[in-house]
């Protein structure tokens, strides 16, 4: 109780010295109110958020002073004269976070409390004109948008052919400003194409306008610059601006895909294309947020959806989604969402309810990537994996779609998404209720046409799949041609004659050998698993997938043959990857070897003959809970006891989830051994019964183990890195020994290089096979599509969907079947082409095995293919492309429509402001995305009005905005300020009396340069080029990378105010020295300069010649003509030795040339270059 | 207002030819309010942010930034129980478990979306890797991996309660612009710093960057965003040949024949600005190409450590291998703050490089030996010429390293990254000399009380420089509470 005490006494004493002091002020008059000047002003900014017209908490508004001393639910806010015992006082004072207020951020500032408590001392006077804070409802951009009249003052002789004109005099008739007078033919032309195409007009646009008298010259070149293409490049880049294009990014460096895509760019030239058509605004947005549902099954409708996609952060979807939010709602609706996410918005009426409904018309997005007619498959869109670098993917486009449905939003605190407040409510997709007139939420799900959720309809991507494909048959069935010729010729080639002879004596010798062969040695009675590293090793490694919950016990068991004595062991791994071992059972020289428990050290098991064939039985027990397996080695006839429940370690081992956690078996060169009956049981963890369960069990008898083939070619099988050719795996029926193994590899080898011209012939008739029958599949296949997804289609032959589906699914498996004969000779072809190398070839024996490996898989296949025969035919048939879902939940339309519906009160305004902005280098709204109650009402808002109604009833014709500005008279006036009265009155030109002067965008700076210089490329659209490219090629600088990384911005856009993609809704507008060295050092001025002194190449010699070319390069680079004065300083400059050559070198040519280059690549640095006047 | 601090600047002093053509349009505009000259939308602004109250005491900041995150625990923040209880987990320790703290969470997030995120909590403790002692008359501890600056620490500030909350990499921009990744984008304290305030020197940038950002991705650390490109971070290569971007001429262009060119550009603007002598940008961009041409010539001079004794250059290590790299940008840093440059931002090594999930060891004994010396010597030399007085020297890093053993990837002798709890330390104008500020708890996971979000450290620099945080606001950004931070009063003297 003392703080509180000392407190109070504190305050008391504070009260009684202020009492004493101010008490003849209080006796002689009544104070003047301070709550206008001061305490209204802390309280706007700090406590009308939450106790203002927006909300009031409490039931207390302190917005005037009425209000205050009407108090809230706590009772009286004040005690007028008594500032220590008021609840305001103490609340603003309070030490105690959790009461204090305002409760975020910082107290107030102790000269503010002051303030507060001498206000209450005096009385807490209410001022005269006592006004609250204006009802939300009633902010200016929040009424409904209604055309104002223009009505001239009856005392006018002035007409307007404008009606920004109009407005404009409005208020300078007030002021009683006269406007600045027309500005020059030559600076209006330029300003114009400037404006409308960004690049300057060339001398002879220049000359054919300003010789051209007739009275609508000016407008019709208005009209001609706003439907060349160039103009979507020019106010393609502004709306890239707004709307935040960026090409991908993330970690560039490394490279991975973290941020956008590396297929926007399509969405670029969707907005250049689309400006270029002047589509309607309206259209635009909706398809940016829709398009996949407005233009289902449009590809080139799609790729607006680059709006959302550009916001992808694939580390976090919740950040996917706030940008989503955010953006939205600054580029096309001017509010600031945002500022919601983590608490009710403190200026404007949206709630965090709000934010997150808002967030819901999101919620079910996801990213499509589709293939395009033409190009390979880009296959499917890459999703976030950490460790997994997502790819720099440049095929096919990448579109929104409705992924989920029934995706969920949460509501969630403090901007936080872990702070998911699980008892809220689901939040359904809504706009702000204050705007909320005019919004249709969608009633049901869309139904989407096929070609929307099956892009495999699309007419020219089968059109181009079918040529190719018939392509493929012209390129088969030519090479059968050249392989029939070939083979003629080799079949009879003495070297095929020989190894014919030398396979036949060879297998003489085999049969003479192995006929008649003793078969008692044989311990397996039928295939086993045979190791042979005779030469070589063989370490093949099984992962066990099949292990479905954590090992509690297990037993491990096999059958052993083992038939030399080197190394053999039998493992459980630690890391396969690695080759680390968790536990083994080795053999060698008669010994059996382990590690001991909880050791990496080896110890003796027991010992064997090792000098017969020896055949044993393993077994393994495995108890994790103590981390040790117990290992009992029997013979295989049970008879001998080698070894019983020795401890041995087990080192954490547990295949369970891990898939570099299996078996492995290590033949080491020399080694030959067959195993057998290998299985493992294991103890279910759930269950309380003792009976172990197979976890996997191979006999290598069935089917799947195909007799003489490798076992690595089955699933999960593997030959680790470690081995060495040519060892193998096979499976054997008899266990051969050492001389039948080489001898039948020998007769295997030779018979293919007897073979190989057959070989090759068979190839391509398989080939041409193949070729063939996935044409018929392909036919088949677009046959059962439009049966299956286009009821209206005319089916001409009469069978039914099961039936073309079926008859689809056989046709792909014909053509697999084709295709995998093919590729099983090609591997042999290949093989036989290793095995017929010289034996001292380099790499022989590892291409060898390289190529068996090849052919072992290729046969793996082929033998799949047989056998998909045997499967039922079900009519499931291998799609052309992926499929999506066949319907969207129609939200992002809803959300479209809403925005850009008539009565938005926000959407026109917000445009014509932007386009405004661009005209006049100054917007009517200041804060370009913020159109809330933080932004004041504009000087100019009737004019707003009337251009955004303008707009909406022009069917949102960007075009037709462009035109009204640039044909004002405001637009085409001078923007010298030599004007006394005017600069006096309104020195920043609020009312328009001149033109403001604009500056170059770094990529108008540079794609002037090369403009003048005749070098610009003009082509459009395509990939985005690399900034370091910037100066060595010359496309439009719209094509270069834009991208918030080290190499997202050109030289030039790093220092003349290029975007950035972050968030560029308004550009900088800043004069650094970087920037004069860049214009004066820079590559691509040095070289414009050179290539224009060509064109412009004079005759030196003479004054008359040199003013010729000074008028002309003033008429190239800043499109006006030089004066007087600024003619002789040039002259002097062309005329003065240049420091670098001695006196009898300056008269020369090349000398002369040079000083003309320089004099241009002063130009080029000349204010008036980057300015528009 | 504030004096030149070189008045004898010779070498960048303009040439007496160059003098004839540049003086009639003047250069007097030394100490001028170069922002609001050069940008009517912000007029006053600037001028506003300048603290009255306060006097400014730091003229000049070097800011020294080791990315990758140095552990504290093997820096400047030793902690004897993390040996006493090695190899157990946090709650067999007579301590509060650390991760069942609120502030656990409160201070630790993650960038990836949690339901994606694969990064852990380690609660076994991972020993010291080095032993460490008291120094100087202060007393301080800091680890034997300093054998030099640990004889500065007498003139040092440790803070040992910082904390941010980036979990990733993305802490290196947040120790820079006061936010988490997935929050906006703020511009960086560099720009911050030097937004609105004069410059002392014309020739010259006002904030300067050497050796990084080394990453593309970390850009923001020296970015400007909306407060325009004159106040971004100017990169500056060590190479007098080719220091600036655009700051060497183009081909086998002379120096004179450039000069010549400069003048006609000088006499062409006059021109027209006789024509629209109300034309701000004109006159702006007239002084901008001044100060270009003086710039070309000023900024290969300050990177030039060539005619430094060799005293001088044995002070930062240039003679040695490992300290070379740091020495140098160390060395480069005196002498751009010597010439007047406001913030200079140096990284001494490349993206990453404190980043020590393995082999923490044998990582920080080789980083600490390359910048031991070379800080040791830059805290001499500005003591030596009287420049500490007024230099403000920060040196600091994203985050600190987690007490625990990281098992990542079957870790054995790695640290994690730890927002919760990290060490900068603090020098020259206006700080506490011997002094240690916070502490983190037993175990070095939590920064203790309220502890110094990143910010704190921004707040605190920016009134050093005379400069109040509160009032650096641009119309329509509005920044929050947290981006402003609060003075480290205690730091300070």
């Amino acid at each position: 109780m003392k703080q509180p005490l000392t407190n109070y006494l504190r305050s008391f004493i504070t009260y009684l010295v202020c009492w004493t002091c101010l008490g003849h002020v209080v006796l002689s008059a009544p104070p003047e109110s301070t709550f206008d000047s001061t305490i209204r002003p802390i309280f706007k900014e700090r406590c009308f958020a939450c106790h203002g017209s927006l909300k009031q908490e409490a039931n207390l508004r302190v917005d005037t002073a009425a209000y205050v001393l009407r108090g809230g639910d706590s009772g009286n806010t004040i005690q007028p004269r008594d500032p220590a015992h008021s609840l305001l006082v103490s609340r603003i004072t309070s030490t105690d976070l959790s009461i204090r207020m305002p409760p975020e951020g910082h107290a107030l500032t102790s000269s503010q409390i002051d303030s507060v408590k001498q206000w209450i001392l005096d009385g807490a006077p209410v001022p005269k004109n006592d006004h609250p804070e204006p009802s939300p409802s009633d902010h200016w951009a929040f009424q409904p948008i209604s055309r104002p009249e223009i009505q001239l003052p009856t005392n006018s002789d002035h007409s307007f052919a404008n009606p920004i004109d109009f407005f404009l005099s409005l208020e300078l008739a007030k002021q009683n400003l006269s406007p600045q007078p027309s500005a020059t033919p030559s600076q209006r032309i330029r300003r114009l194409y400037f404006d409308l195409i960004g690049l300057p007009p060339s001398p002879t646009q220049l000359n054919s306008f300003l010789t051209d008298n007739a009275p609508d010259a000016y407008n019709r070149t208005a009209l001609q610059l706003l439907n060349s293409p160039q103009h979507g490049e020019r106010w393609g880049r502004h709306w890239m601006d707004i709307w935040r294009y960026a090409d991908w990014f993330g970690r560039r460096y490394v490279p991975d895909v973290w941020n956008s895509a590396p297929q926007i760019w399509h969405w670029r030239d969707w907005i250049v294309r689309s400006i270029n058509h002047d589509v309607g605004y309206d259209q635009m947005i909706r398809e940016m947020l829709a398009a996949d549902e407005i233009n289902p099954g449009d590809p080139n409708s799609a790729v607006a959806t680059g709006f959302l996609i550009r916001n992808w952060y694939a580390l976090n979807p919740n950040d996917w989604m706030r940008s989503n939010v955010e953006h939205t709602g600054k580029a096309f609706l001017g509010l600031t969402f945002q500022c919601a996410h983590c608490h009710d918005h403190k200026y404007d009426p949206i709630t965090q309810q709000d934010y997150f409904s808002f967030r819901a018309f999101f919620e079910p997005i996801g990213i499509r990537q589709d293939r395009l007619p033409g190009e390979p498959d880009p296959g499917p869109f890459q999703e976030y994996e950490y460790s997994t670098q997502r790819k720099v993917q440049r095929l096919g486009i990448v579109s929104i779609f409705d992924k989920n449905p029934e995706a969920k939003t949460y509501f969630y605190t403090n901007g936080d998404e872990r702070n998911r407040e699980t008892d809220h409510p689901t939040l359904a997709p809504n706009v702000p209720q204050f705007l909320a007139q005019h919004f249709y939420p969608p009633k049901s799900l869309l139904q989407l046409p096929a070609s929307a959720y099956y892009p495999g309809l699309n007419p020219q991507l089968r059109e181009l799949l079918t040529k190719d494909l018939e392509k493929n048959i012209r390129i088969a069935e030519s090479e059968l041609r050249h392989e029939k010729l070939t083979f003629e010729t080799t079949s009879n080639a003495p070297t095929t004659l020989e190894a014919q002879a030398k396979l036949q004596r060879l297998e003489t010798e085999y049969h003479s050998a192995f006929a008649n062969e003793d078969t008692s040695n044989q311990p397996f009675d039928s295939h086993s698993l045979l190791l042979n590293a005779t030469a070589g090793r063989r370490m093949i490694y099984r992962s066990l997938p099949e292990c479905t919950q954590p090992l509690s016990e297990a037993h491990i068991s096999f059958d052993i043959s083992i038939r030399s004595k080197s190394h053999l062991n039998f493992q459980l791994t630690r890391d396969s990857s690695k080759g680390l071992t968790a536990s083994f059972v080795g053999f060698e020289n008669g010994e059996i070897r382990a590690y001991k428990p909880n050791s990496f050290e080896e110890f003796v098991v027991a010992k064997f003959d090792e000098t017969q064939p020896t055949h044993f039985h393993i077994e393994i027990r495995i108890v994790p809970q103590i981390d040790q397996a117990e290992l009992t080695v029997l013979t295989l006839s049970r008879k001998e006891t080698l070894a019983t429940k020795i401890p041995i370690a087990l080192n954490q081992w547990n295949p369970y989830q891990n898939l570099t956690q299996g078996i492995l078996f290590d033949a080491r060169p020399g080694a030959l051994a067959a195993i057998d009956n290998l299985s493992i049981k294991s103890q279910p963890t759930s269950s309380t019964n003792s009976d172990l369960i197979p976890v996997v069990h191979f006999d290598f008898d069935s089917s799947e183990f195909n007799l003489d083939s490798d076992i690595i070619t089955l699933p999960h099988w593997q030959s680790l890195s470690f081995s060495i050719p040519p060892a193998d795996s096979r499976i054997v029926r008899r266990i051969p020994n050492e001389t039948q193994l080489l001898l039948k590899k020998e007769i295997a080898q030779m018979r293919r290089i007897a073979q190989h011209p057959k070989l090759k012939l068979q190839q391509a008739e398989a080939n041409l096979s193949a070729a063939q029958t996935h044409l018929d599949a392909h036919r088949a296949t677009v046959q059962a599509d439009d049966q299956k997804f286009r009821p209206d289609h005319n089916n001409t032959n009469g069978l039914s969907d099961r039936e073309l589906a079926n008859n689809a699914q056989i046709q792909q498996r014909l053509a697999e079947l084709h295709t995998q004969e093919a590729a099983c000779l090609a591997r042999e072809v290949a093989l036989a082409d290793c095995e017929a190398k010289p034996h001292d070839a380099a790499n022989r024996l590892t291409d060898i095995q390289t190529a068996q490996t090849a052919w072992a898989n290729a046969k793996a296949l082929l033998e799949k293919a047989r056998q998909s025969f045997q499967q039922p035919v079900t009519g499931d048939y291998q799609p052309l492309t992926r499929s999506y879902l066949p319907q969207s939940t129609g939200r992002r339309t809803a959300l479209g429509q809403w925005i850009t519906h008539p009565r938005n009160p926000l959407t026109a305004r917000v445009a014509v402001n932007h386009i405004w902005m661009r005209h006049f280098h100054k917007p009517l709204v200041n804060n370009v995305f913020d159109f809330g109650r933080s932004s004041p009402e504009p000087r100019q808002l009737q004019l707003l009005n009337w251009l955004a109604a303008e707009l909406i009833e022009s069917n949102w014709s960007m075009k037709r905005i462009h035109y009204l500005i640039v044909t004002s008279e405001a637009f085409q006036r001078s923007s010298s300020g030599n004007n006394p009265v005017a600069t006096a009155v309104d020195p920043d030109n609020q009312l328009y009396w001149r033109m403001n002067t604009g500056r170059l965008e770094a990529e108008v700076i540079r794609d002037s340069i090369l403009h003048i210089a005749d070098s610009l490329d003009l082509q459009f659209g395509g990939q985005e080029l690399d900034n370091n490219l910037s100066f060595t090629t010359h496309r439009r600088s719209i094509y270069y990378c834009c991208q918030p990384e080290e190499d997202g911005k050109s030289p030039l856009g790093q220092l003349f105010d290029g975007p950035d993609p972050t968030d560029c809704y308004r550009r900088t507008r800043t004069i650094i020295p970087q920037q004069a060295l860049a214009l004066t050092n820079s590559s691509i001025v040095h070289q414009a300069a050179q290539k224009l002194e060509e064109k412009l190449r004079p005759n030196i010699a003479n004054t008359p010649s040199q003013q010729l070319f000074i008028e002309a390069a003033f008429q190239s680079i800043l499109n006006r003509s030089p004066s007087q004065d600024e003619i002789d300083s040039c002259l002097a400059f062309l005329q003065s030795p240049s420091p670098d050559l001695s006196v009898e070198s300056s008269t020369n040519e090349t000398a002369n040339r040079q000083r003309c280059a320089s004099l241009l690549r002063v130009l080029f640095n000349h204010n008036d270059f980057i300015t528009v006047r | 207002m504030l004096p030149r601090r070189n008045t004898s600047c010779g070498p960048c002093r303009p040439s007496e030819s160059r003098r004839a053509f540049l003086a009639d349009h003047g250069l007097g505009f030394t100490g001028m309010v170069l922002g609001s000259m050069l940008s009517t939308d912000r007029s006053g602004l600037a001028n506003a942010a300048f603290d009255t109250s306060r006097a400014a005491v730091a003229k000049s900041v070097i800011w020294i930034f080791l990315s990758g995150g140095y552990s504290h625990l093997e820096t400047f923040d030793p902690k004897p129980a993390l040996n006493r209880y090695a190899g157990l987990t946090f709650d067999k320790t007579p301590f509060e478990n650390p991760i069942n703290s609120p502030l656990h969470r409160k201070r630790f997030r993650s960038v990836p979306a949690e339901e994606i995120n694969v990064r852990d909590v380690y609660p076994t403790i991972y020993p010291m890797q080095i032993g460490f002692r008291k120094h100087g008359e202060s007393g301080i501890e800091i680890t034997d991996w300093w054998p030099h600056l640990s004889k500065c620490v007498d003139d040092l500030c440790f803070v040992r309660n910082m904390w941010t909350t980036d979990n990733d990499h993305a802490a290196e921009n947040q120790i820079h612009t006061g936010r988490h990744r997935l929050d906006e984008t703020q511009p960086s304290i560099g720009s911050w710093a030097t937004y609105g305030l004069g410059s002392f020197n014309d020739n010259l940038p006002k904030y300067v960057v050497l050796g990084g950002p080394t990453h593309s991705n970390t850009r923001q650390s020296i970015d400007s965003y909306y407060l325009g490109p004159q106040y971004s971070g100017v990169p500056i290569a060590l190479d007098p040949k080719n220091p600036l971007p655009f700051g060497q001429r183009f081909g086998q262009q002379s120096a004179s024949e450039q000069a010549q060119e400069f003048e006609l550009i000088h006499r062409l603007n006059g021109l027209t600005a006789r024509e629209y002598p109300e034309d701000a940008e004109l006159s702006a961009r007239i002084r901008a190409y001044e100060l270009a041409y003086r710039m070309q010539s000023a900024v290969p001079t300050a990177v030039n450590v060539n005619n430094e004794t060799e005293a001088t250059r044995r002070l930062y290590g240039l003679d040695h291998e490992i300290t070379k790299v740091a020495g140098e940008r160390f060395l480069v840093a005196r002498r751009l703050i010597e010439e007047g440059v406001r913030f200079v931002q140096v990284f001494p090594s490349a993206y990453g490089t404190w980043d020590s999930h393995q082999k923490l060891k044998e990582n920080h004994s080789r980083l600490c030996q390359s910048v031991d010396l070379p800080t040791a010597g830059l805290l001499l030399d500005l003591k030596q010429r009287g420049l500490m007085d007024d230099t403000l020297v920060v040196f600091c890093t994203e985050f600190g390293r987690t007490p625990g053993l990281e098992r990542r990837g079957g870790g054995i002798d790695g640290r994690d990254h730890h927002p919760n709890g990290f060490t900068i330390w603090l020098a020259g104008a206006g700080i506490k000399k011997g002094f240690v500020h916070g502490e983190t708890d037993e175990l070095g996971y939590h920064a203790l009380g309220s502890g110094h979000y990143v910010t704190d450290l921004h707040a605190t620099v920016l009134q050093l420089m005379g400069i109040n945080s509160r009032s650096l606001e641009v119309p329509g950004r509005r920044r929050l509470d947290i981006d402003h931070g609060n003075v480290m009063t205690e730091c300070l003297i």
